[in-house]
């Protein structure tokens, strides 16, 4: 799921697109009974469709050059973060995020050019967690305490911001997965997923046209 | 949903994940990091202190402790200052910051920095853009360069760095110059800053410095340190809001309020500066210079000049030549003679040389036969010039009643040292250069030059163009640049005048917003064959970029700082820059390369700052003779100067061709500008028939919640700022006039352009005047006004005496606009 997240480089979306990539992946839901398997469909749908606008949705919604409405960095959207961290990009969040990794073994590397909680890397390190075995104290924690938390606001955003259907797709079932995967390892959730307003500390990056 | 066993929902869950496309072998951002760390979740990373400077735009120039936890700045607090580079404690230095420099962590952290460089893919300011590597960026950018200098001369590309940052290696004295002269391309300018601020130093090479001389590199000006107004009987606040722009400073004035400093602010707004006032003088914009003309006149007429002073320090006693108007010279009147001046020997009435050792004393008044001449001296002129400035006649001038500019006058003449601090806002003006000559001559002739609590400042810090080896600095190889201001070239886009420019890189350069006349630079810009922008948020310049690159702020950076409080700050790098970002030194390095020039980038920014200040040399300029590496870069040490506080003028040497203080400027006379007679602005002057159609002044003065354009966005300060959004402020006789209620939105109009925002009516600006804070942006996604911006008002009109000031030839006078207003409807 991580690399669905990182930006959509033609040689990754020619790779989905192979006949037999759908089959195998709606297999595969089928087996884990994971939710929303109409989604998966509706994705691999828009991904041919909408295959030319990807790269300029993904950074229109996620990097730049401007302000962006949905940046993709979990301390952006926790509600509860000290005023102090107020319009920030990064936070306590961030740190807790960088111990998880180093408590997994891993770092984020030198060039990497992107910042650790990150959401294709958040996803990158729990995949590595489950692949691995060892630390499954670890990923419940990034699962729980982390992307079941952030992913609620975050995922509303995008389906709220883009024009593309492959992006709502992808937040709705990646919003969906994390919920269910959360509720199998029996993780308590952060907050319930409903209810909650956004937090309005994305400032200029609420991205949207400041009109008056 | 069904269970299932908890080993095969693993395993499933990574064939899932693998499933949908991501290959586990191959980590895209993580890598193993060896041991995984005992306990590491709850053991925190240490907390790092870096003292740094301030280097957004700003003089004030605070220092900075940067608390980093881990590789992320945390907090910013004011930093303390150390002593002097020879150990001996010389002032007490205040520690310093403002909203805006604790504000600075929303800067670095915002989720709207440029991340990557980028391309555009559209037309020019459509905002589509396809990311591209750095790789591909400064091969693009050298590519385009070299064709542009190939098709139109070396000098068609304009490489612009500007205020944006203060700092050494990059910004206003930066690398950009470097790599200019290594090409052979324009630059713009450093210390001449003419996007408003050169009027005035242009005033003061009149008077103070002989600006055609090489020794003074085109021209200079310097200033008092603020902490020397603590000796000031009496400080002058001339178009400037010090207690909301320059706020650490602001205490010292305070501070000499205290010890019975008396304070006289001069500004047609109400502001808090003018609140703290002993008199506040809301007087017409535009006409200052007449108002020192008649504070001159009175003086002159009541005797309270000094005598002394002026005899021996200006060139007041000179006899001045009745035809050409020039200094009379022995050479003038003696076949063979000399070139000196001639002054009246008082005891005799005889005509002597200037140095003739036989002379007991030069008379400073009268009109004098010489030969057949009738010659007059130099005070005599000034005298006769302004005698039509009285009271009555300034006050109509200025709007100023007669009784105050005489008690002006009486207040500045009578509490010696006066200290006058001029604000840019009086360099904003067309005529700004005639001000700050006035200016002069009213200190010279109250013999406030060059003695503690006098003169009369923009601001300090002039010696640091001596402190750093300049030279070694901008001219690798001897290889220079050439000089084009800001204004100079916008017509050489648009009009290949004085010669074609199809290529810029602005870094830290906000142009197409902060510029004069914004719809004439717009045009320029979208004339360029190629642009490239450097910058950490996608401002207006950058949206109309070929190419945007991001750039790094100041805590992800090494750099140093020095400023007019004559302490020199290193800055360390304290957090590694984020996403793709690079510092300008950087970029220019990886295009150099391309470009073949790369050999003069090979050095660290440590390298060249240990080279341009002379560490460890004996040889160093005295200024920093003596300072160690260890003690810079350890804290902030002051430099060595002759006088502390810093006074400029202290040994009244000065560097003009008669070594006096020249309030009469000979190079003036093809401008009818020898001695500081008020003339009228471009525009914004009292009867200008123009005013029947555009009858108010329009300002755009600097905002606490902001610098320039930088801050603008920032949550914090968005939110005691009103949301960011700009309004203009009106006298409520004005707007009653126009059927205009607070909160209506206006539109702000003359021959030029015109803005669209809210009106916020105030008693607290001059009736006829109007106000529109600067800096807002005016973006396609980020809008501070409702529709365009200030700048869309002001013009680009230069006024022509500057160009006999080589570095300061034009000047955008922001200040100097009439427009008209009306509601909108609907």
């Amino acid at each position: 799921m991580s690399s669905w997240w990182t930006p959509p480089e033609v040689l990754a979306v020619a790779d989905r697109l192979e006949p037999g990539r759908e089959e195998s992946a709606r297999e595969l839901w089928h087996e884990l009974a994971l939710p929303g398997e109409d989604i998966l469909a509706d994705l691999f749908a828009a991904l041919t469709r909408e295959r030319a606008s990807l790269r300029q949705e993904y950074e229109r919604l996620f990097v730049g050059p401007g302000p962006v409405p949905c940046p993709p960095y979990e301390a952006v959207w926790h509600t509860d973060r000290p005023r102090h961290e107020e319009g920030m990009v990064t936070g306590e969040a961030t740190e807790e995020v960088l111990r998880l990794y180093a408590s997994l073994g891993l770092r984020v590397r030198s060039g990497a050019s992107e910042l650790p909680d990150h959401l294709a890397i958040e996803l990158e390190a729990l995949a590595y967690a489950w692949k691995t075995g060892a630390s499954t104290a670890e990923a419940d924690l990034l699962l729980g305490a982390h992307l079941a938390c952030w992913l609620p606001p975050f995922c509303a955003s995008v389906i709220g911001r883009t024009e593309l259907t492959f992006y709502k797709s992808l937040a709705t079932l990646t919003l969906m997965c994390v919920q269910a995967w959360a509720a199998e390892r029996g993780v308590v959730e952060c907050l319930a997923d409903s209810g909650r307003t956004m937090s309005q500390t994305v400032g200029g990056a609420g991205g949207s046209v400041e009109k008056f | 949903m069904p269970r299932i066993k908890r080993r095969q929902f693993i395993k499933g869950m990574a064939g899932g994940v693998a499933a949908v496309g991501v290959g586990l072998s191959g980590l895209r951002y993580l890598e193993p990091a060896g041991v995984a760390s005992a306990s590491p979740l709850t053991s925190a990373p240490e907390e790092k202190l870096y003292r740094t400077g301030h280097s957004n735009n700003c003089d004030g120039s605070c220092g900075h402790t940067v608390h980093v936890v881990g590789n992320r700045a945390t907090f910013i607090e004011s930093a303390p200052w150390e002593s002097s580079i020879d150990g001996k404690v010389k002032e007490d230095y205040p520690p310093r910051i403002c909203l805006r420099g604790v504000s600075q962590l929303q800067n670095t952290y915002s989720p709207d920095r440029v991340k990557y460089p980028y391309r555009r893919v559209g037309p020019r300011g459509s905002g589509k853009w396809e990311r591209i590597s750095w790789e591909e960026a400064t091969t693009a950018i050298a590519e385009n360069f070299r064709k542009a200098q190939e098709k139109y001369g070396a000098k068609s590309v304009w490489i612009a760095p500007y205020t944006g940052s203060l700092s050494l290696i990059e910004g206003v004295i930066g690398a950009g110059y470097r790599f200019a002269s290594a090409i052979g391309a324009s630059a713009g300018d450093f210390e001449g800053d003419n996007e408003g601020d050169s009027a005035c130093p242009a005033g003061f090479n009149y008077v103070l410095a002989d600006p055609t001389l090489p020794a003074n590199g085109g021209g200079i000006f310097d200033g008092h340190e603020y902490l020397d107004y603590l000796n000031s009987k009496v400080i002058f606040l001339w178009a400037n809001n010090l207690a909301e722009t320059s706020i650490p400073d602001w205490r010292t004035i305070c501070d000499a309020r205290k010890n019975g400093t008396k304070l006289v602010v001069l500004d047609p707004r109400y502001t808090p500066t003018a609140a703290a006032a002993d008199l506040w003088v809301p007087i017409r914009p535009g006409t200052d210079t007449a108002l020192v003309d008649g504070m001159i006149r009175w003086i002159i007429q009541n005797k309270r000049f000094d005598e002394a002073y002026v005899r021996q320090y200006t060139v007041a006693p000179y006899l001045i030549h009745p035809l050409t108007k020039k200094f009379l010279k022995h050479k003038d009147i003696v076949a063979g003679g000399e070139d000196k001046y001639l002054v009246v020997d008082e005891q005799d009435g005889s005509v002597k040389k200037w140095d003739d050792p036989g002379l007991s004393k030069p008379s400073l008044w009268g009109t004098h036969a010489v030969g057949a001449l009738k010659a007059r001296t130099a005070l005599q002129v000034l005298a006769d010039t302004l005698n039509k400035y009285t009271p009555e006649y300034t006050a109509k001038i200025t709007d100023v009643d007669a009784k105050t500019v005489v008690q002006l006058a009486e207040l500045y003449a009578g509490n010696h040292p006066a200290g006058v601090k001029a604000g840019f806002g009086l360099s904003h003006w067309y005529r700004a250069d005639l001000t700050f000559q006035a200016l002069l001559t009213l200190s010279a002739l109250t013999g406030n030059i060059g003695v503690h609590g006098g003169g009369v400042t923009i601001y300090s810090g002039a010696l640091l163009t001596t402190a750093y080896d300049i030279p070694s600095w901008f001219y690798p190889d001897k290889k220079q640049y050439t000089y084009l201001p800001p204004m100079q070239a916008c017509d050489a886009m648009l009009e290949s005048k004085p010669y074609p420019v199809k290529a810029a890189w602005f870094m830290v350069d906000n142009y197409a917003q902060q510029m004069s006349d914004r719809n004439k630079v717009m045009k320029a810009l979208n004339s360029l064959d190629f642009l490239v922008v450097s910058d950490y948020v996608l401002s207006a310049t950058a949206e109309l970029a070929d190419i945007v690159l991001p750039a790094c702020t100041y805590l992800e950076k090494t750099d140093l700082l020095g400023s007019g409080n004559y302490y020199l700050q290193y800055m360390p790098k304290t957090i590694q820059p984020l996403w793709e970002s690079k510092s300008d030194f950087e970029a220019i390095g990886l295009v150099a390369e391309k470009m073949g020039v790369g050999q003069y980038f090979h050095k660290t920014p440590d390298d060249f700052i240990k080279e341009v200040l002379h560490i460890g040399d004996p040889q160093a300029d005295p200024t920093v003779r003596g300072l160690t590496w260890d003690q810079l870069t350890k804290g902030a040490y002051r430099l060595n100067t002759e006088s502390v506080p810093y006074v400029p003028f202290y040994n009244k040497q000065f560097p003009t061709k008669s070594g006096k203080i020249e309030f009469y400027v000979e190079l003036l006379i093809p401008y009818e500008q020898e001695v500081c007679d008020y003339k009228e602005q471009a525009e914004a002057f009292p009867n200008n028939p123009l005013l029947q159609k555009y009858p108010l002044v329009f300002l755009s003065t600097h905002t606490r919640f902001r610098t320039h354009s930088q801050y603008c966005n920032l949550p914090w300060l968005k939110e005691i700022n009103n949301n960011g959004e700009g309004f203009l402020e009106i006298n409520p006789r004005d707007a009653a006039k126009r059927g205009i209620a607070d909160g209506d939105v206006v539109r702000v109009f003359n021959g030029r352009g015109e803005m669209k925002v809210r009106a916020r009516l105030t008693e607290g600006i001059k009736q006829g005047v109007t106000n529109c804070y600067q800096g807002g942006w005016a973006t396609r996604q980020v809008k501070h006004y409702i529709e365009g911006h200030p700048n869309n008002l002001t013009h680009q009109i230069a006024n022509p005496a500057q160009t006999i000031v080589p570095n300061f030839q034009s000047n955008a006078a922001y200040y100097d606009c009439l427009v008209q207003v009306e509601k909108v409807k609907g």
